[in-house]
């Protein structure tokens, strides 16, 4: 036990491709390599001399499941490149689009990656059909994954790679017939998401490490808009975040990792609600008070839990809007093309915090273009909560324990390879195999 | 459930069928009698291969049986060998669209096995063989033969032989098939000419006293041509005399079943194979159905010779341990249990999702499709691989590995190759997948941008160009779109549960 190697090749149950090795020598973990081996599509390079109104599109194909996130961070950045002030109505249904892809993304995460292991079984398609609950939970994914693709299909025009955001506004408006069938499917829904909180809250899974926290601070919770916060209690404007983060290379990765002035942090649900839970809607703060009683929280498996209450929030606050507003169509603003411009978007993917800058120039063509993702900055801390998690195991748990665990935990994370691997202007640390 | 490789085309070969696949039945021969004793062995949950060239099928030849239960308004040949063929892939009998060539014992310690050979250069591993390869039709190598093939030219008098009622037919032909086929034309005309197409004829004693008996005319010689237009009217002999005939059949007969028969030594009586009545040969193990058998040869008999061929190659296989251990896999004794029929468990297609270079977004969508779909499926269909699904994954004998995604280094064509070793199927979806773009922009970077690159590249086992799947790999079908579309993704598995027998309700 006090010697050995584990390799694990294709971690599961995530999305994208990564490696792990960890390596023990003398009852000490000597070494962990959380190696990302998605190819990179160099989306950077591939964007620099794409008109500004084909950018989105392309960057939404950054990744699948969180396209929309690309999208709209990508339009952010461009629009604050060239002059362009959202409408009301704009930010409105950005807010709704966000919603229906935290709805179905993180009941992805929920339902299809940690729920097993919660459950104790490989797969929930092996969920037994004739146990009540295994059966409920398969059907409740099934519904809420539905429900928020209705709600980005009614809004977006897709749920994946959609259509109707664009630079400067939404080609097309939800219609009435829709808003009411989405409202009401989102309200039959909504049980299910107490039920799914419910589940995570009785998880007894932990693991706790000191770390530091960040996440945008929106005002009502609609992962979008307002400063960067740290736990720490800094406050950095959206444009100066990536004066604060650190390239790190990781040579064996194909992403590069990030500090934040100088130390290992998180991002994601857990950091949203350590930091921001105050600004969820008020019906999500009723009926999840309980649950909420778990924060701030440092047991990274509360992000599941932190997940399952965003769920809940977007639902409440998707209703809210929907029920609220009345959408008239409205013109595409026309960007403003004076001169050489240069923005930065940052919004709250569902795994964290997403960075784009953006430089455009007079004839509309993109420049330059500098992506930080949440994965990449969340990179190291996984690394190191591996290394504590195995060396605090040695002594209790055999090897495929061990393995079975180090998942459990990089799951919790939710990473995203796809994303990850993509975006290093990376200061190569000399010797390193990339050294130039 | 094993894939049927009609849907990989007449591929078979080198990795269509892997080499050495192991089946606990082999049946040699793709006609009613072959079929039908797949049906039985496969619904016994006996893993089966059928391997055979349907189209080879005297039945698929036989323009329309008259006489076959249950079919009181006939039915077409092909019709009959299509419903055969999707029946025995419903209880997931594999059909090899090749020809077996060779087959072989082998021993290994006490048990025993056969090895198949097929003529695309497959290797087929069986515990007990059914030959049913009939009396294929040797092509005769007279000119127009091919021409006029259901048009007054045919190979099944039984079949067809109704058509010429009290008209003169000519049955081409030197052996006891031709004598065969003259004697049963008997029961539909009396003007019936056997032209030997050789010197001579090769009658035994028992066909020769039949064909004289009921004044059957016969004439030695060698024919040259089928004369015709647009219907076959005479044939032509080489001796420049032509001869008008309302309908001609071909009864050259053929070899079949013999190449087995000399390469394992079974017996053989008047070219057909000696069997017991268990339809077992001179050797154990080896079993004969349909024509090569003996006896008339009508669809009826063949079906209840591979039926009967078929019951007793399962108690073979059962009563004794060779090889394979049926306790496990949930392998059900094919008896009736005294209080009723049992029904058996149906195999699930077993299909991989796997994903290369991409962003993953039709796999999103497959995630989505299974909201409305995993409950229709769940019975048919299982997901052993899906690393997005499961953490315990089995790549081994896929029906359909559907793959996402463009190849863009060593480790993915390696991952990739393996893949499709797997699979009987191998499906691209995605724009990655089926273009490779917009993962390989990188194929058309300038200059700068590759330099920039170009470290990275270096550092891991980058290709040097991102590939489409089909580049490194054969594809057999494709779902395009960025990401797939729901409707595309399923019309594409519907068409291959189709061909695989599943029609339910998807």
């Amino acid at each position: 036990m006090h010697n050995f190697d584990i390799t694990i090749e294709n971690l599961t149950k995530m999305e994208g491709h990564a490696d792990l090795e960890v390596k023990v020598r003398e009852g000490v973990v000597e070494g962990v390599k959380f190696a990302i081996t998605e190819n990179q599509r160099f989306y950077e390079q591939a964007v620099r001399g794409q008109p500004l109104t084909s950018a989105p599109q392309l960057m939404s194909r950054i990744c699948g499941t969180c396209s929309i996130a690309h999208l709209l961070c990508c339009i952010e950045a461009l629009e604050k490149a060239t002059g362009i002030q959202p409408t009301p109505q704009a930010l409105l249904l950005k807010k709704l689009t966000m919603y229906g892809l935290m709805i179905r993304d993180h009941a992805l995460h929920l339902y299809f990656f940690a729920l097993p292991d919660l459950v104790g079984k490989d797969s929930i398609l092996d969920f037994r059909e004739d146990d009540p609950q295994e059966h409920k939970l398969l059907h409740d994914s099934f519904d809420l994954k539905r429900a928020g693709n209705l709600l980005s299909t009614l809004v977006a025009g897709k749920a994946v790679h959609a259509p109707y955001p664009t630079v400067g506004g939404f080609l097309r408006v939800p219609d009435p017939a829709g808003i009411a069938k989405v409202v009401a499917e989102l309200k039959r829904v909504r049980p299910l998401a107490l039920d799914l909180i419910q589940v995570f809250q009785k998880w007894d899974a932990r693991f706790a490490r000191d770390t530091e926290y960040v996440a945008l601070s929106t005002q009502d919770f609609s992962f979008l808009d307002g400063d960067v916060m740290t736990s720490k209690g800094v406050c950095i404007p959206e444009e100066a975040y990536l004066d604060h983060l650190i390239n790190v290379a990781i040579p064996y990765s194909q992403a590069a990792g990030f500090e934040f002035e100088g130390e290992e942090f998180v991002v994601g649900a857990l950091a949203r609600l350590n930091l921001n839970r105050e600004h969820l809607h008020p019906q999500t703060r009723k009926d999840a008070a309980a649950a909420l009683r778990a924060f701030p929280s440092q047991n990274i498996f509360h992000n599941n839990l932190a997940q399952a209450i965003e769920v809940l929030h977007s639902i409440d606050h998707a209703v809210e809007l929907l029920e609220t507003t009345s959408f008239t169509p409205e013109p595409v603003q026309k960007p403003v093309l004076t001169k050489e411009g240069t923005g930065v978007g940052v919004i709250e993917a569902p795994r964290g915090t997403l960075y784009y800058r953006l430089t455009v120039g007079r004839n509309g063509i993109v420049k330059k273009a500098n992506i930080v993702v949440p994965t990449a900055q969340n990179q190291i801390s996984i690394e190191k909560d591996i290394a504590l998690l195995v060396q605090n195991s040695l002594e209790k748990l055999d090897k495929p324990a061990i393995e079975r665990e180090i998942e459990k935990l990089i799951r919790a994370y939710d990473p995203c390879m796809s994303c990850a691997s993509h975006f290093l202007k990376v200061k190569w640390v000399k010797g390193s195999p990339l050294g130039a | 459930m094993q894939w049927p490789s009609s849907v990989t085309g007449e591929r078979g070969g080198s990795w269509g069928i892997d080499l050495m696949d192991q089946y606990e039945v082999a049946i040699l021969g793709c006609g009613p009698a072959g079929l039908t004793a797949a049906i039985f062995t496969a619904r016994a949950n006996l893993k089966t291969i059928v391997i055979g060239l349907p189209d080879r099928s005297q039945a698929k030849l036989a323009m329309h049986i008259e006489n076959y239960f249950g079919f009181p308004e006939g039915v077409d040949g092909p019709v009959l060998l299509e419903k055969g063929m999707a029946h025995a892939q419903k209880f997931g009998a594999v059909i090899l669209k090749d020809e077996a060539v060779a087959a072989t014992l082998v021993r290994e310690g006490e048990k025993h096995a056969f090895v198949v050979k097929t003529a695309k250069g497959s290797a087929v591993h069986a515990m007990a063989l059914i030959i049913a390869t009939g009396i294929p039709i040797r092509s005769s190598g007279i000119a127009n033969e091919d021409k006029l093939v259901g048009r007054g030219l045919h190979y099944c008098v039984s079949c067809d032989g109704p058509l010429y009622t009290n008209k003169p037919i000519a049955i081409i032909g030197n052996g006891d098939h031709a004598a065969e086929d003259a004697v049963e034309a008997l029961s539909y005309t009396k003007d019936i000419t056997i032209i030997a197409n050789a010197p001579a004829f090769a009658f035994s004693e028992t066909y020769q006293q039949e064909v004289q008996k009921w004044g059957i005319k016969t004439l030695a010689g060698k024919v040259a041509a089928f004369q015709g237009e647009k219907w076959f009217e005479a044939v032509q002999m080489t001796d420049g005399s032509s001869l008008p005939f309302k309908g001609v059949f071909m009864a050259c007969g053929a070899a079949g079943a013999l190449d087995f028969a000399a390469n394992l030594g079974l017996q053989l009586k008047d070219n057909i194979l000696v069997v017991d009545e268990n339809n077992m040969t001179s050797m154990e193990g080896v079993f004969a159905a349909g024509n090569c058998a003996g006896r008339c040869r009508e669809v009826a008999k063949n079906v209840g010779d591979g039926c009967n061929a078929a019951v007793n190659v399962i108690k073979f296989l059962r009563s004794r341990e060779l090889y394979l251990d049926y306790a496990k896999g949930g392998h059900a004794l094919a008896v009736v249990p005294p209080e009723g029929p049992a029904p058996l468990p149906a195999k699930k297609v077993r299909v991989g999702w796997f994903s290369f270079s991409c962003c993953e977004d039709s796999t999103i969508v497959f995630t989505e499709i299974l909201n409305d779909y995993w409950d229709r499926w769940k019975d048919s269909i299982e997901i052993p691989y899906a690393r997005a699904l499961r953490s315990q994954n089995d790549m081994t004998n896929l029906d359909i590995a559907f793959v996402e995604g463009a190849i863009a280094s060593e480790r993915a064509a390696r991952e990739v190759k393996e893949i499709r070793k797997n699979a009987r199927i191998l499906i691209a979806v995605g724009a990655c997948a089926v273009t490779g773009m917009p993962s390989a922009q990188r194929n058309q970077f300038d200059e700068p941008k590759q330099r920039e690159i170009l470290p990275i590249l270096r550092a891991f086992d980058y290709s040097k160009k991102v590939q489409p799947v089909h580049e490194v790999v054969p594809v057999d079908d494709q779902v395009p779109g960025c990401p797939m579309t729901e409707a595309g993704f399923l019309a594409v598995l519907r068409k291959h549960l189709a061909e695989a027998g599943i029609h339910a309700q998807f």
